[in-house]
């Protein structure tokens, strides 16, 4: 899941922007999982979509094609792998 | 016996089978939080209920998803507009066909904050008059005209109003659409129609379980939520989240009714009479002597649900001789719509309705003719085409 350069966690407002976030990414063949937001990040709900890094630009363009708001964030060191 | 239940305008009966087993899955296998957690069944559910939304979404033909919010039911959802609105001395117009659950609400308005109902111009069965809207809003000053609320379809008369032509006519004087009746039976372009709400329920003809139904925001920030609560979403914040849907739902939602209602919108059935059968049923009811029968005068402005005023016998005692000689299982007296009964003038009594489902077959609407035929009496003027 993370990639060859770490791995990144998208971001999302509420529970709905996560599944459509997800759904977005899997329409497109995008490989993603969802899980808990680290501790460490201020998150607005309590689930994130891992991403790998080498995906990010690509998952971003898609997702806000399609108007979802979110933001990316690099996935913190400490954050257990779900 | 056939299918005896004529009472769908109350709630839908029998459901898609596949209702009670998604229901069922998710008490037994899935449980789980919604919006609240993030481990496996939580997601699982999480999905769940956000294919509800999105179907939902498919169906009022809207695109943005998250401007369709959870409600507990069609009363909920138009509480949360007409109470939402700052509509303080304002004028609000309704249809002459308005359900309790607009007009209950508005009465208190009116005696806490100064609204003013006003009824739109209509004909005798209740259908607004299009072309006289611009005139009577004009007689209000349009810039005190707070809203309009038109029921799509008479939970009494079946009449169905034409809402984009009303939107049209109102311009940016904005409408709320009573889509408790209509949703799952009269197909709308929500969105396209440029409605600013839309308020519906998951019970009736969704075929959903109760405890469901929704709402269409289009002016999400013109409106207060009816409940401040917990959302799962910036739980930090002891102020609601300001974007959509999470600021019109606060506390769990009937997770349980959504998957149910997630089941029933995959799996709509067919219709087992047609739409000539309904025709053929009402042409030989309203020829029935000893009745007068409340529908729509046109017949393409007509939903498969309609009521009969005995004009020899009491509304209720007639309701039980169908249902102690024939089975027949439907609402009598006003159907929490005395306001649409005055306009019908079939106030206070009320009135026997019958309406259909989608289980219904054409022997069904014969046998429910014949037992009206039976209890008005037998005086009729003529048979039934079929």
């Amino acid at each position: 899941m993370t990639g060859k350069a770490g791995g990144f966690l998208l971001i999302f407002e509420s529970t709905h922007g996560v599944i459509a976030g997800e759904r977005a990414l899997r329409e497109m063949g995008q490989a993603c999982r969802i899980v808990p937001v680290p501790r460490e990040i201020s998150s607005q709900c309590g689930m994130a979509i891992e991403i790998a890094a080498d995906q990010i630009e690509r998952a971003l363009d898609e997702i806000k094609r399609r108007r979802i708001n979110c933001r990316a964030q690099e996935r913190p060191p400490k954050h257990p792998r779900a | 016996m056939g299918n005896t239940y004529f009472d769908n305008a109350a709630t839908s009966f029998p459901k898609p089978p596949e209702v009670a087993r998604a229901m069922t899955r998710y008490l037994d296998e899935v449980g789980g939080p919604y919006g609240r957690s993030a481990y496996g069944r939580a997601i699982e559910v999480a999905r769940e209920v956000e294919s509800t939304r999105e179907r939902l979404a498919a169906l009022l033909q809207v695109r943005d998803s998250s401007a369709v919010v959870f409600c507990a039911n069609a009363t909920q959802a138009i509480n949360t507009v007409l109470k939402g609105l700052d509509l303080a001395g304002r004028t609000v117009l309704v249809s002459p066909l308005e359900h309790n659950a607009v007009m209950r609400p508005l009465r208190r308005l009116r005696a806490e904050s100064g609204v003013t109902i006003a009824s739109l111009p209509a004909g005798d069965d209740g259908l607004v008059r299009v072309d006289r809207i611009k005139t009577k809003i004009g007689r209000h000053d349009r810039r005190s005209v707070g809203l309009v609320v038109v029921s799509h379809q008479s939970n009494v008369n079946g009449v169905i109003q034409p809402v984009a032509a009303i939107k049209k006519a109102l311009g940016d004087v904005p409408l709320l659409v009573d889509g408790a009746q209509s949703c799952g039976d009269v197909p709308l372009d929500v969105e396209g129609s440029g409605l600013d709400f839309f308020a519906f329920t998951g019970h009736k003809h969704l075929l959903g379980p109760p405890g469901t139904g929704g709402l269409y925001v289009h002016r999400a920030r013109e409106l207060m939520p009816l409940m401040e609560g917990g959302t799962g979403s910036r739980s930090e914040s002891v102020e609601m989240p300001r974007f959509m849907p999470d600021r019109f739902e606060a506390g769990t939602p009937n997770i349980v009714g959504l998957f149910g209602l997630g089941a029933a919108l995959a799996h709509r059935p067919s219709p087992r009479h047609t739409r000539q059968d309904f025709l053929d049923l009402l042409t030989g009811v309203r020829r029935l002597g000893g009745v007068r029968t409340l529908c729509a005068e046109v017949p393409a402005n007509q939903a498969e649900t309609f009521s009969v005023v005995p004009e020899h016998d009491d509304v209720m005692a007639f309701g039980q001789r169908l249902f102690e000689e024939f089975g027949i299982e439907a609402r009598s007296g006003l159907h929490c719509a005395p306001f649409a009964h005055k306009a019908l003038q079939s106030f206070p009594h009320g009135a026997v309705r019958l309406s259909l489902s989608p289980y219904h077959t054409a022997r069904d609407l014969d046998e429910l003719l014949r037992a009206l035929t039976t209890v008005a009496g037998g005086r009729k003027a003529g048979k039934a085409r079929r």
